[in-house]
């Protein structure tokens, strides 16, 4: 009951959570939501009616059924990069900004070079050699992500690791593992969460870049192939909208509603919109 | 989205962190097809280039693949400094050639792009932070949000086939008509830019308007505000000589920071416009599986980005005195 | 002596997540032309929100009742443009913090100048803002060039003192207010600043707040003692200091006096205790002279010679009402 209260106060998160919730339920249900399998050939290019609420692609799949089932992978991919990376990126963070000294030196070396390449022309690099399949995906998109999170976390653990508690923890004899699991993660946490939000919304941009470029996995649906096939495959030229605004217009709100659970975060851990909402 | 941006102590500093940087990128581009899965020589040479079984071990002479790695690396770094960079079978070109040429078309269109989206975000920002929580902000800052949750490649789909397709306002892509010169060639590929340029332009400017929303609202609360009016100054100037001022310099380093995010985001618009850049490029040889042609590229673009990071840099210390 | 400034029962309430804050209630000060104001109180009793107030710079949506008159005009309520003029004009700010009050990424000079631009006023040009620095003592014209010239962070917060000293005089104001201008200061700056804001007061009169009691002895006649949005008694700086009558300035001076070694109860009065409606006195729970009264009643404000007090232990025995 607390947690439904918390929700409908912050409208952002509600309306956040809302439109996410409902591409993960599709994913969830898809086999229940959509009225054909994605997969099943059939005639092409047929105009949306009662039988294919959004007609059929170039090898007659039903589009429909094929929005439905890309919210499997596209969610999939971009929720399970964003785990690997803010895994990645939380712990070199913190052990990073525990640790300091040459260890940190190095750390953060490395996390500045993956900082400055730009995501996408690696991940391309990196796909074209290692093949189509869902996991390559998931690992590059993962390996572009850790820095950005690695080097916020690490700040933040600069600065509580130097504030008095842990410092009487430490003291008092508390092991160093003990430090960083019991005392400096929960303080971390929210960080992390909003980090973990942002990430899961780039995976998701990057992963339909890729598959819009032909790198993505063709054994698999997501939006960003369906947009890949409707661009290249005469969907475009055709001017059927059918085909391509619907996959895009489920990233954007995929998006959006990530984009609206992390400004509600934002909120409360930004000290600095702290400060004026106290005035 | 950083908020703070600390520059390191010393510009000798910050020299050796992007030498090493470069480094790094020559040397992944230098491993990374020498130790992925597969032939060696058809990593390097790409899918394109043809040549049967009895060519292989004459190839692998030539492509030095016998010889120790650190004398390879060698030759890989001689070979880039001296304009070698590989020849693309797709283009039939060398590479240095191919991606320069398309490099060209990119920068036409993503310059101009940078200095319209930082004008346009800085000046929505500055009235949407000044003006925070007012119907005006919440619509600009709604409209922007928008666009920064759309794929790109998406909002160059959708303005392609309304203001080309359905409303013939702009031409269909590519670069030019044809068959023009002078003055009126130059107006042809005005109109050819406008569209693409739209688009980046906008999706820069959502990037850059979240963060300098954010930036002027932090100012607004800070005590040499409150100072400025009580000093009695009016509104307009504690606007501008104040609040823009101090916003500048965080909107600067934005910009430059986020040139790689801008810079696929180009890619991907250049692809759905058949404009002749470093995007269509990629996607040419990504379907062909040229890899030096995709490896010249990764090395162009990954060089831009450095330059754009060393830009920000120097321009940063111009504009806080604090770093001097 | 005429009134400069007269502050009849302003309330100022704010609306928090955890209640009503009433900042400032039922507060009555006034100030003489050419005798300067100390106003003495604990962090948290609203020191601050008055100081905003007075200049008009508090959120819209903060209510605010009750009256500022300052020179006979009404301050509160009045338009936006109309107080943006008397700001920096006739009533100007010295500001608390010192390091965050100047515009990092200006110099200096600039900020000096654009209080000169903005005072449209011939007669004083930047020449007078360095003859004001030199005066202030920041040295011979060719120092004060050199400060002109320095960004905010190049300067010590000595002279960071000074600037914000001279920006404020610039303007010949009626009314100069200090906030906290002695606080986090060590002794020698301490005592720079006190000379600068006795300089200062020869060309204005001052309305200085602060928590520092040998402070405002040396520069306030008078003095008025605040507490939770109040000011519970007022008068003449020295007969105050020697015969406190609030039990509250009691044991304020007692602190002052005692200097390191406390055996007085602290009266653990915090900023959240500006919420709720206490019925009576605010200081109550705390007063070890409290009553049955003092709980029920908000205590009147009560004339004696030439103080004022609010307290239920001058109501008897005739004593008059202001």
């Amino acid at each position: 009951m607390n947690i439904l209260k918390k929700l409908t106060a912050n409208k952002l998160l509600f309306f956040g959570v809302v439109l996410l919730g409902i591409f993960v339920l599709s994913a969830v249900f898809a086999p229940l939501i959509s009225p054909h399998d994605p997969w099943t050939y059939g005639q092409a290019f047929l105009h949306p009616s009662a039988q294919h609420l959004l007609g059929t692609n170039d090898v007659g799949q039903d589009i429909f059924s094929e929005l439905v089932y890309s919210a499997r992978v596209s969610l999939w991919v971009g929720f399970v990069s964003a785990s690997l990376a803010t895994l990645l990126g939380v712990a070199v963070g913190i052990w990073a900004g525990f640790r300091r000294g040459w260890l940190d030196n190095v750390l953060m070396g490395m996390a500045d070079i993956f900082l400055v390449i730009p995501a996408l022309p690696l991940v391309i690099l990196l796909s074209v050699y290692l093949g189509p399949s869902i996991w390559n995906i998931i690992l590059v998109i993962a390996l572009t992500l850790w820095p950005g999170t690695a080097r916020v976390i690490r700040s933040q653990v600069i600065t509580i690791r130097q504030s008095g508690y842990v410092e009487s923890a430490r003291i008092m004899g508390a092991s160093e593992f003990r430090l960083m699991w019991r005392h400096v993660l929960p303080n971390v946490l929210p960080l992390v969460a909003a980090k973990f939000i942002l990430a899961v919304a780039v995976a998701l941009l990057l992963e339909a870049s890729m598959s819009f470029l032909g790198l993505g996995d063709p054994s698999q649906k997501s939006w960003g192939m369906m947009l890949h096939y409707a661009f290249s495959r005469g969907g475009f030229v055709q001017n059927l909208y059918w085909w391509y605004l619907p996959p895009g217009l489920c990233i954007t709100l995929c998006i959006l509603g990530l984009t609206f659970i992390n400004m509600s975060f934002e909120d409360r851990t930004d000290p600095r919109l702290q400060r004026i909402l106290d005035r | 989205m950083q908020r703070h941006y600390h520059p390191a102590a010393s510009f000798l500093g910050k020299a050796l962190r992007y030498s090493i940087v470069l480094i790094v990128i020559i040397a992944l581009n230098f491993l990374i097809p020498r130790v992925m899965p597969g032939d060696p020589v058809k990593n390097i040479l790409g899918e394109q280039a043809y040549y049967t079984a009895e060519d292989v071990a004459a190839l692998s002479a030539e492509l030095g693949l016998d010889k120790p790695v650190y004398q390879q690396f060698g030759d890989y770094l001689g070979g880039l400094f001296s304009g070698d960079w590989g020849y693309s079978y797709l283009y039939m070109q060398p590479v240095l050639e191919a991606v320069g040429g398309h490099l060209l078309w990119t920068l036409v269109l993503i310059l101009p792009a940078i200095i319209l989206g930082a004008l346009l975000a800085g000046l929505a920002g500055l009235v949407a932070g000044y003006f925070r929580k007012t119907p005006l902000d919440i619509g600009l800052t709604s409209g922007f949000m928008l666009v920064y949750a759309m794929p790109h490649y998406w909002i160059a789909m959708l303005m392609l086939m309304f203001f080309s397709f359905n409303l013939g306002w702009f031409p269909m892509g590519k670069v030019t008509t044809g068959g023009l010169s002078g003055f009126a060639y130059f107006a042809d590929l005005l109109w050819h830019m406008a569209l693409p340029l739209l688009v980046i332009t906008l999706f820069k400017a959502a990037y850059d308007f979240l963060i300098m929303r954010n930036t002027v609202i932090s100012i607004c609360g800070e005590d040499y505000i409150l100072m400025a009016r009580a000093k009695g100054l009016g509104r307009g100037w504690i606007l501008f000589k104040h609040i823009l001022r101090n916003s500048l310099a965080p909107l600067v380093t934005v910009t430059a920071i986020q040139f790689g995010m801008l810079f696929s985001g180009v890619l991907l618009v250049e692809t759905v416009f058949s404009w002749p850049g470093m995007g269509t490029l990629i996607y040419e040889a990504i379907g062909a599986r040229d890899y030096p042609l995709i490896q010249g590229a990764f090395l162009i673009i990954a060089v831009c980005v450095l330059l754009a990071n060393m830009t920000a840099d120097l321009l940063y210390r111009r504009l806080d005195p604090r770093t001097a | 002596m005429k009134n400069l400034l007269v502050v009849s029962n302003l309330h100022v309430y704010f609306e928090t997540p955890a209640g009503l804050v009433r900042a400032n209630n039922g507060l009555n000060l006034h100030l003489e032309e050419g005798c300067n104001l100390g106003i003495m109180g604990e962090s948290g009793c609203g020191k601050t929100v008055l100081v905003y107030t007075l200049l008009g710079l508090q959120q819209p949506g903060k209510i605010i009742t009750g009256s500022i008159l300052f020179s006979g005009r009404e301050l509160v309520n009045l338009p936006e443009a109309e107080l943006n003029h008397i700001r920096g004009r006739q009533i100007a700010l010295i500001p608390q913090n010192q390091s965050t009050a100047l515009n990092p990424l200006l110099k200096v000079g600039e900020q000096i100048g654009e209080v000169c631009v903005n005072l449209n006023r011939p007669d004083i040009r930047l020449e007078g803002a360095r003859k004001l620095l030199s005066d202030l003592g920041l040295g011979d014209i060719h120092s004060v060039e050199h400060i002109l010239k320095s960004y905010p962070h190049q300067l010590s917060g000595g002279m960071r003192q000074r600037v914000l000293t001279a920006m404020a005089l610039l303007s010949e104001p009626d009314l100069l207010v200090a906030d906290e201008p002695t606080t986090a200061l060590d002794a020698n700056t301490r005592t720079t600043t006190l000379n600068i804001l006795k300089e200062a007061s020869k060309r204005t009169s001052l309305l200085v707040i602060s928590h520092d009691l040998p402070a405002l002895k040396t520069l306030c006649p008078k003095l008025g003692v605040m507490y939770a949005g109040r000011i519970v008694e007022y008068g003449d700086t020295l007969s105050l200091m020697s015969n406190p009558l609030h039990p509250y300035s009691r044991l304020l001076m007692k602190c002052q006096q005692a200097g390191d070694y406390l055996d007085i109860p602290l009266t653990g009065f915090e900023s959240r205790d500006l919420l709720g409606d206490n019925e009576g006195c605010s200081f109550a729970p705390f007063c070890p002279q409290a009553t049955g009264i003092c709980f029920k009643e908000l205590p009147p404000e009560v004339c004696l010679d030439n103080s004022r007090v609010v307290c239920h232990l001058y109501t008897q025995s005739g004593m008059k009402l202001c």
